[in-house]
């Protein structure tokens, strides 16, 4: 399960990357959205495989037996906080975009410099 | 007293007067001159009762600890009161004293000038006081840098001189750095060492226990470098007549008698510790003094301003204290009758300079006051009337001791000078000492000639031709009016400090009861070798001095170097803030383009760059970190079959997003890749993530949908960079990649806590989580948790503050071990919000319809959108559905 979860995580970020690099505010938008699947996956690796194991609420099994609730605890706070900056980020491209008429990134760096 | 508190009373007793006097009303100007004198005159009184009293042999009994401080960071209210500290500190505060009643002088009755003037002039004195009585680096590093900043407060005295101000700014730049640089050599001193205070340091060279080491050179050269941006040495001497825009008090103070030998200071408390451990001490020192003492004298004789002249000279003087100090590594064991290892007349060279550099610039600006400060306009000055006579006497008398003159204590100090040149000379029998003794020599005639000059121009029967729109030495007021004793004071103080040059130089008991008791080489005065005029003998150092005589005044009487050389190093500082400035500003444009995409590619690029170069070493260790086979459990391949699916849900859904072109279908690909990442979690035994990511991911999807209603169909454009982002994606992919294995196969460390040994950091909470004793847990089996343990009271005291008391390990961490965290997760949430909620809000959301009405007019008149967050109605692609869109996000739109 390791390396899969390793493999989710090259391929999210590779894919990520190259739409940051587009030229579409948009794109570059769900581009940080994805990423953010991919740091979340990253974090959950380290709980190493799941298999045969059991939620980490105690009383489901013995504590050897439970998975490690730490990278969870890590994530849950990740996730909520990726929506805020995710509702944020949404607005600002409808601002963007009633503001300056264009979403391309290379009119709104010229609309920037000048 | 104690002479904890006679040194601590006496280094704050000016700032104290002078913060006084701040409370005081401005009216009040006789009070607050009497209280500014007070000041300085308690702290020689101070220091004086220390000198009598305790004596000034302090040398190795590890300083006066007052009190701890900062203990970790070295820094503590420790004193060094000894002989060299005391002898600073009386010259400091003494000519203080002097010079607190000529800026009374000076400024006249202005008080709005004596108001501000003072404190400024007062905390100076405390900064140059806590510097030179300093034993702790750190101490005496945070003094340094106080006479830095008041020196900058007092150069840029006339805030409304954008000159002055530049060259208030040139000082600081340059004398700041030094102390940085001096903050990193004393620091690496004392890692060096591991002493922190100049007495121990002195303590440990004396044992012997003062090992040499690339530390201790690499220290040693960062402080000197910062001594000599101090203290004006070539090529960092530009900003000390630059500094000359100050008012002349402050450069009498400042820089000629105090601050700048702030540096001469620092490498005489050096030279006993550190001069026979280094070699490079004299080959450093000689040669940087030796040029900087010819060159400040040259340019000295170029200048027609009286302020310049001097200042150069100052430079100049300075050079030759730092050869004293270069000259002084040199051994001269067994030569003759003389038994002193190193020779050296510190306190006569320092004191000398003092005695006629302060009396010089306090003379210029008293002439400046009366008639000008160009030497072209003061032709026959003594002629004009008696003030005018008085002051050229006594500025002559300076000028004579600049020339060092026999009859003076100028004299002396310059043939002791000499003689440590030739002595050097004898010692080595180096060629190189035979250039220092024509520096010296050159030196000498350079202010001998200009003494001439001095004179001729002042004494001249000429007269300047009258120039009706001449005004004297601008300050903003006027001294034709002032009565009384006030005036007198613009020339008595320079009188009283250059009378005691004539006094030591002409009466032998005299000079011995001044130098002899804080000199370093006592010896000469014991034997009475201390060449007057009356006992000098006939050698090569008197010769060197009637040959710089004779030469100087031909070169005084000569046509040669008359203002044809400008210093080059005037361009130094504006073009290196022309460079700063220039070149920074383009560094930031390219930085800061603007382009979005060019900053994630420089992220991107660095951590590809950063990566590559921490593996560079032990690329073939690479694949050994991962343990083949581990984090994929191929014997488990039922267990594993969902997670292979989901795997390939993600993979296919990230990969497609960029080939996908329809804005809708993107954000749905982004939806199902968030479900599968749900599943994903809930492989993970993480049924707490798996929900909240769920509903999450079925609000951000209506979200972005909303969004996109509100956004422009627009038809894609032609894709580009294609190869590039490709290959950077997918280097930055594997990373990741690969950055992921490596953190999640192998061992975890091993967590110990309270005694306890915890195989990772999970399990430290799993154990904790319930009520911190994990026992009864750990010893049922299989699972089945008896109620009655679960729910058993602690027994001890201690168990009442271990634990959360609850069962899902999630939740416990997020609400009690980590209950911050969350604070700080919903405090963002909270704050997004907020900005949201403002982003969105109706352009006139907070305006009254007055404004209202008042904005649409001037918007209709400039025609222009202006620049607030302000959204304006979109005039185009209105459609029905983004009204509902509006309704939703935006609830203001109704009110």
């Amino acid at each position: 399960m390791t390396l899969l979860t390793c493999i989710m995580v090259g391929v999210i970020f590779a894919a990520a990357t190259y739409m940051m690099l587009g030229r579409e505010l948009k794109g570059v938008c769900m581009g940080v959205f994805l990423m953010g699947h991919g740091a979340n996956l990253a974090i959950i690796a380290t709980s190493r495989s799941p298999i045969g194991r059991e939620p980490p609420v105690l009383g489901l099994a013995r504590i050897s037996e439970l998975a490690d609730p730490l990278p969870q605890a890590l994530i849950l706070t990740a996730i909520v906080i990726g929506f805020a900056v995710q509702a944020f980020l949404l607005t600002l491209l409808v601002i963007t975009w009633r503001r300056s008429r264009t979403l391309q990134l290379a009119e709104l760096a010229v609309e920037e410099g000048a | 007293m104690n002479p904890i508190w006679l040194v601590t009373l006496a280094v704050f007793a000016p700032v104290a007067s002078g913060a006084i006097g701040l409370c005081m009303p401005r009216s009040w100007v006789g009070t607050r001159v009497a209280l500014s004198v007070l000041g300085p005159v308690a702290a020689v009184l101070l220091l004086a009762e220390l000198a009598i009293t305790h004596g000034v042999d302090h040398t190795g009994a590890g300083g006066v600890l007052a009190a701890e401080w900062m203990p970790e960071l070295k820094l503590n209210w420790q004193w060094h009161p000894d002989r060299f500290g005391v002898f600073f500190a009386l010259l400091v505060s003494g000519i203080g004293v002097l010079i607190t009643l000529y800026a009374r002088a000076y400024f006249g009755p202005d008080r709005d000038s004596l108001y501000r003037f003072y404190p400024s002039l007062l905390l100076f004195m405390t900064a140059m006081l806590g510097v030179v009585l300093a034993d702790s680096f750190m101490l005496l590093l945070l003094f340094w840098e106080m006479t830095s900043i008041s020196s900058f407060l007092l150069i840029g005295w006339e805030r409304d001189d954008p000159a002055a101000v530049k060259k208030a700014m040139q000082a600081f730049i340059v004398t700041g750095a030094g102390g940085l640089v001096l903050m990193g050599g004393l620091i690496l001193i004392g890692v060096h060492t591991d002493v922190w205070s100049f007495s121990a340091l002195a303590g440990l060279a004396a044992d012997g226990r003062l090992s040499p080491g690339p530390l201790l050179t690499t220290g040693f050269l960062m402080v000197f470098a910062g001594a000599a941006a101090k203290s004006a040495q070539f090529p960092l001497h530009f900003w000390l007549p630059g500094a000359m825009a100050a008012p002349t008090p402050v450069s009498a103070y400042l820089h000629s008698a105090t601050m700048v030998k702030a540096g001469v200071y620092l490498v005489g408390r050096l030279w006993p510790i550190l001069a026979a451990v280094l070699p490079v001490w004299p080959s450093l020192i000689v040669p940087l003094g030796a040029v900087t003492m010819v060159y400040g004298a040259f340019i000295a004789l170029q200048k027609t301003d009286l302020k310049q002249i001097f200042a150069y000279t100052t430079i100049s003087q300075l050079g030759l204290l730092m050869a004293m100090y270069g000259l002084a590594a040199f051994q001269y064991g067994g030569h003759g009758e003389h038994t002193q290892p190193n020779m050296i007349w510190e306190v006569a060279q320092i004191l000398n300079h003092a005695l006629y550099k302060a009396p010089l610039f306090i003379l210029a600006g008293a002439i400046g006051h009366i008639a000008s400060r160009e030497l072209p306009k003061l032709k026959g000055l003594f002629y004009r009337d008696g003030t005018s006579r008085i002051m050229t006497v006594v500025v002559l008398a300076a000028a004579y001791c600049l020339a060092a003159g026999p009859l003076t204590v100028s004299f002396t100090a310059k043939e002791f000078f000499f003689y440590q040149i030739w002595h050097a000379y004898e010692a080595t029998h180096q060629p190189v000492m035979g250039l220092l003794i024509l520096a010296g020599v050159l030196t000498g005639m350079f202010n001998v000639a200009i003494f001439i000059r001095l004179a001729r121009t002042l004494l001249s029967r000429q007269q300047p031709e009258a120039d009706p729109h001449e005004h004297h030495d601008a300050h903003g007021h006027d001294h034709e009016h002032e009565k009384g004793i006030w005036p007198a004071f613009l020339w008595i103080p320079g009188a009283v400090i250059v009378s005691v040059q004539f006094i030591g130089g002409i009466i032998p008991g005299a000079y011995e009861a001044m130098f002899g008791w804080l000199e370093a080489s006592p010896y000469y005065f014991e034997a009475g070798h201390f060449p007057l005029l009356w006992n000098v003998h006939p050698g090569v150092p008197l010769y060197m001095s009637l040959c710089a005589i004779g030469l100087g005044v031909g070169l005084g009487f000569a046509p040669l170097m008359r203002g044809k050389y400008n210093d080059p190093f005037d361009h130094a500082y504006p073009s290196f803030y022309l460079l700063a400035t220039k070149g920074g500003g383009r560094v930031f444009r390219i930085l800061q383009g603007g382009h979005v995409t060019g900053y994630i590619a420089f992220v991107a690029i660095a951590l590809v760059g950063f990566f590559a170069w921490s593996i560079r070493f032990d690329f073939a260790s690479l694949p050994g970190q991962w343990p083949g086979g581990a984090g994929l459990e191929l014997d488990q391949l039922g267990e594993l079959l969902p997670g292979i699916l989901l795997t390939f849900m993600v993979c296919l859904t990230a990969l497609l997003m960029p080939f996908v072109r329809d804005r809708a279908s993107r954000v749905l690909i982004l939806g199902a890749c968030g479900f599968s990442v749900t599943g994903v979690y809930y492989q993970y035994r993480a049924p707490d993530l798996a929900l909240t990511q769920i509903s999450i991911e079925i609000v951000s999807l209506i979200l972005f949908l909303l969004v996109l209603s509100m956004l422009p169909k627009q038809a894609p454009g032609p894709r580009l960079w294609v190869v590039p982002r490709v290959v950077l994606g997918a280097a930055v992919g594997l990373i990741m990649f690969w950055l992921t294995l490596t953190s999640s196969v192998g061992p975890q460390p091993t967590i110990h806590y309270l005694g306890r040994q915890y195989a990772n950091l999970g399990e430290f909470f799993l154990r904790n989580s319930h009520h911190g004793e994990d026992s009864a847990l750990a010893a049922t089996d299989h699972g089945t948790l008896e109620h009655s343990e679960l729910e058993r009271r602690p027994t001890t005291k201690t168990r009442l503050y271990h634990g959360g008391g609850g069962k899902n390990v999630v939740n416990v961490i997020l609400v009690d071990f980590r209950g911050f965290d969350t604070l700080g997760e919903i405090t963002v949430l909270g704050i997004a919000a907020m900005g949201v909620w403002t982003l969105v809000r109706r352009r006139h959301g907070f305006k009254s319809p007055r404004e209202r009405v008042m904005d649409e007019e001037q918007a209709a008149e400039t025609g222009s959108r202006g620049l607030s967050l302000d959204i304006p109605e979109p005039t185009g692609g209105h459609d029905p559905e983004d009204d509902v869109v509006n309704r939703m996000i935006r609830p203001s739109t109704e009110s």
